[in-house]
């Protein structure tokens, strides 16, 4: 469903992803953690079809992001971290809009029934400039899911996010994904997406330093019990309570591992 | 294949929906209770100045048609001149004027990109329909035909529109070199031009250094430079709108000229869309040459990432006193001022030259001309070209607010550095002006202390006008064009009454045989005390800023 070969992207004098290579099929679920600044972002940002790449292939759905970006923006959605929207159109208009642009059928009922399982029915009339920041972020999520995407790009989608609401997205994600849509999400709350995703993509300084199967990742680390002391193996970063707790079993001293053809 | 009629409903819609919202924020901002005596005051100030327009468009003289011609596409060549000149200058945009909700989702819609360039220009539609209507209003005495004009000067906006995203794409999509030479380039025809406008002025002001009959003279030099060959070059694009402006109701010249004017529209709106491509394509090139750098050759052999060395810091803000929080403020606003300082630089020249001319063109001149001129530099030019005051934080006022110092001391941190580069150039002016013609101890005194006092007056103006009428930066359309008229003519009003009050003042003095002493300190004591005024008044707006409601809208 997604394939992702040797991805480079060049911002003024600074490379932020350098050779990134992965594929996922479709109904994976990826969670794409990495410090700040690991070039995650730019990574979706270039999926997604709002960055050109410098170099490297991106094939969604058998179509390149690049040669056949009509047809990818029908089949993938993007949702950014603080989401930009139209101050001036209300909720309603929000999805309205999108529902125009991608000719959703049934756009009505579709909508209501994301405002309703995200909670915002009662804003449907208020305008975008009055909602919260996690109120923002869930009609931006509510506009990536009505025009049922095959690829869904979540970019920090629990940021601002009240626990009912991130409990909802996460299981309209896993929802998603039986259905067969492929999901990357972007995340520094590794405790609660761990669950939820099926595969992990690490990201530093712009490369890659795991890509795996959950399972692979534990086996990698197995002293590891949460995807937090993995990433923190596979980052190279001492998380002082895991080496207390594990002294001498990390295994940091282990290469980084660049598996970029791991099938679901 | 053409876009899906949903597509196009939808985008419609959304852009009628905005624009009632808008509307409708904008008349209950302009009637909310705070700024309702400032409101009245625009209105009766607009209804005037309607007045006085229409007035001075039904007495005066009609243009003959072959001048008028001229003018209109010399006119807007210059106007495209501008906008190249401009886009080599500021920050590189690639997103053809799309807000980051347009181009999150209606440039990442399934749109193909002559759709999107089909929306953008729909979109200012409205605003180049009402533009052309008021300068249709100013010319109509000029022309056969009303209907032919506004039909011309409607296409001849939305060329130089498609001219303007032409300008700002192409300047975006280009290296640091390229930019370079693309600045050079356009910087020296656009400063040919104002040096032939201005040697113009002064050739046929005859000496004069009186206001009108300079601005007279300078309007006169602008038609003459729009009717220069090489302007009308230029112009060749408007050539069959400003046909078509002067043509009569019916004819086959009308059938014509419109058709021309038609396929020049239609071909300005394609170029936009080949430049778009070509600049996509070419931004593509400059960045894949990074990856034959040896720098990141060798960072792939190694792999030791090149960007990311571990880096000294090298920019530190300027250490300045705290008082009160004046200081870190304007230690921010230095870092706007040292990066655009090049600009800042040049849009000075200008005034500088402006207000030392009736050192050339008078005999009899003194320090007192160069003076009146500092005073109308300093009041309508300065702020709009220092351009350091709250708009450059519209979306950071919630960070302003938060910080731990007062709205005096906020005010202050954002007025004191442009007052001070304010009045630094006054100082050189008056230097400059009196080593050619000396003055006596108290004219300079009269003269530096009362535009020091204007200088801080302006720019605490410029805060108060701004609060209580907000704008976002590089916000255009006729809500902009209706503003910044007002402004500058209600500024233009306040200097009026300034050397009004100012010969009154002067006259009194005389009368009472008062001492030289007393008129000098009566003018600073009146200077000051107005800047202290406005200081407070504009303290005032800023602390009943509501972020909430006051804000606007991203465009």
């Amino acid at each position: 469903m997604l394939q992702v070969r040797d991805l480079k992207k060049w911002y003024q004098s600074t490379i932020a992803v350098d050779g990134v290579s992965f594929s996922l099929q479709a109904g994976t679920i990826c969670a794409l953690v990495g410090p700040n600044g690991a070039g995650k972002t730019t990574t979706m940002r270039c999926l997604a079809g709002l960055v050109a790449p410098t170099a490297g292939d991106l094939v969604v759905d058998g179509l390149s992001v690049t040669r056949d970006a009509l047809e990818v923006r029908k089949r993938l959605a993007y949702v950014p971290d603080e989401p930009p929207l139209f101050d001036d159109l209300t909720v309603g208009q929000h999805l309205d809009l999108i529902a125009g642009l991608y000719s959703v059928d049934n756009a009505l009922a579709k909508g209501d029934s994301l405002l309703i399982q995200f909670g915002l029915e009662t804003k449907a009339n208020a305008l975008a400039s009055s909602l919260s920041r996690g109120m923002r972020q869930k009609l931006a999520i509510c506009c990536g899911y009505l025009y049922d995407p095959k690829v869904l790009l979540l970019d920090e989608p629990l940021t601002g996010l009240d626990p009912p609401s991130i409990r909802c997205l996460l299981d309209s994600i896993r929802q998603l994904a039986t259905q067969g849509v492929t999901v990357i999400l972007s995340s520094h709350l590794l405790a609660m997406i761990e669950n939820v995703c099926t595969h992990v993509l690490v990201m530093q300084r712009g490369r890659v330093e795991f890509f795996g199967t959950s399972d692979e990742l534990r086996e990698l680390y197995p002293t590891a019990r949460t995807l937090e002391d993995a990433y923190f193996a596979a980052t190279h970063q001492l998380d002082p309570i895991v080496l207390v707790n594990s002294p001498g079993s990390l295994g940091l001293a282990m290469p980084p591992v660049v598996n970029d053809s791991v099938s679901a | 294949m053409m876009p899906s009629w949903s597509m196009v409903q939808a985008l419609l819609l959304s852009s009628y929906r905005s624009m009632v919202t808008r509307m409708r924020r904008c008349v209950a901002r302009l009637l909310s209770p705070k700024r309702l005596l400032a409101t009245i005051a625009a209105a009766a100030f607009m209804m005037l100045y309607l007045a006085n327009g229409l007035l001075v468009v039904l007495t005066r003289k009609p243009v003959a048609p072959d001048e008028l011609t001229l003018w209109l596409g010399g006119g807007m060549a210059i106007y495209g001149l501008f906008h190249f000149v401009r886009a080599s200058w500021q920050e590189p945009d690639s997103r053809l004027g799309l807000s980051p909700a347009e181009t999150l989702w209606i440039s990442r819609a399934p749109l193909r990109q002559r759709e999107l360039m089909a929306y953008r220009m729909a979109s200012i539609l409205p605003s180049t329909l009402v533009k052309a209507l008021l300068v249709a209003t100013v010319l109509y005495c000029d022309v056969p035909s009303l209907a032919c004009l506004v039909l011309a000067l409607i296409m001849a906006m939305g060329v130089l529109e498609s001219l303007r995203l032409i300008a700002d794409r192409l300047a975006a999509s280009l290296s640091s070199r390229e930019r370079t030479l693309m600045r050079i380039g356009f910087s020296t025809i656009g400063l040919a031009l104002v040096m032939q406008m201005l040697v113009r002025t002064l050739v046929s002001s005859a000496g004069s250094s009186h206001p009108l009959s300079l601005l007279t003279a300078f309007t006169a030099a602008c038609g003459e430079t729009a009717g220069t060959p090489f302007v009308q070059w230029l112009a060749i694009p408007w050539w069959p709108m400003a046909k078509l402006a002067i043509a009569a109701d019916t004819g086959a010249s009308v059938f014509a000229y419109g058709s021309l004017s038609i396929l020049v529209a239609v071909l300005s709106f394609v170029v936009v869309s080949w430049v778009d491509e070509w600049s996509t394509r070419h931004e593509m090139i400059c960045e894949r040459k990074r990856l034959d750098s040896p720098a990141y050759q060798s960072s792939r052999a190694t792999r030791d990432p090149v960007a990311y060395q571990p880096i000294r810091r090298r920019k530190t803000l300027l250490a300045l006193p705290n008082l009160r929080g004046v200081g870190p403020i304007m230690a921010r606003q230095w870092v706007a001022v040292v990066r655009y300082r090049g600009s800042i630089a040049a849009s000075l020249v200008a005034p500088a030259v402006l207000s030392l001319a009736p050192l050339v063109t008078q005999a009899h001149a003194g320090l007192l001309h160069v003076a009146a001129w500092l005073a109308v530099c300093t009041l309508l030019l300065a702020p709009p070209m220092l351009r350091i005051d709250f708009r450059r934080d519209i979306d950071r006022m919630w960070l302003l607010r938060s910080l731990p110092i007062t709205p005096l001391a906020m005010m202050l941190g954002q007025i004191a550095l442009p007052s001070m580069i304010t009045i630094a150039f006054q100082l050189s002016v008056v230097a400059t002006a009196c080593f050619v013609v000396p003055a006596s101890p108290s004219t300079i005194i009269l003269v530096v202390g009362g535009l020091s006092g204007l200088a801080i007056f302006s720019f605490a103006l410029e805060n108060l006008v701004f609060l209580t009428f907000p704008h976002r930066p590089k916000q255009d359309g006729l809500a902009m064009m209706v503003r910044a008229k007002l402004v500058f003519l209600g500024k233009g009003l306040l200097l009026a009454c300034m050397a009004a009050a100012f010969i009154v003042w002067v006259t009194l003095c005389a009368n009472a045989s008062a001492s030289l002493a007393v008129l000098v300190g009566g003018c600073l004591i009146a200077s000051w005390a107005s800047a202290g005024a406005a200081l407070l008044l504009a303290t005032r707006c800023w602390r009943r800023f509501d972020i909430h409601f006051d804000t606007p809208f991203l465009h």
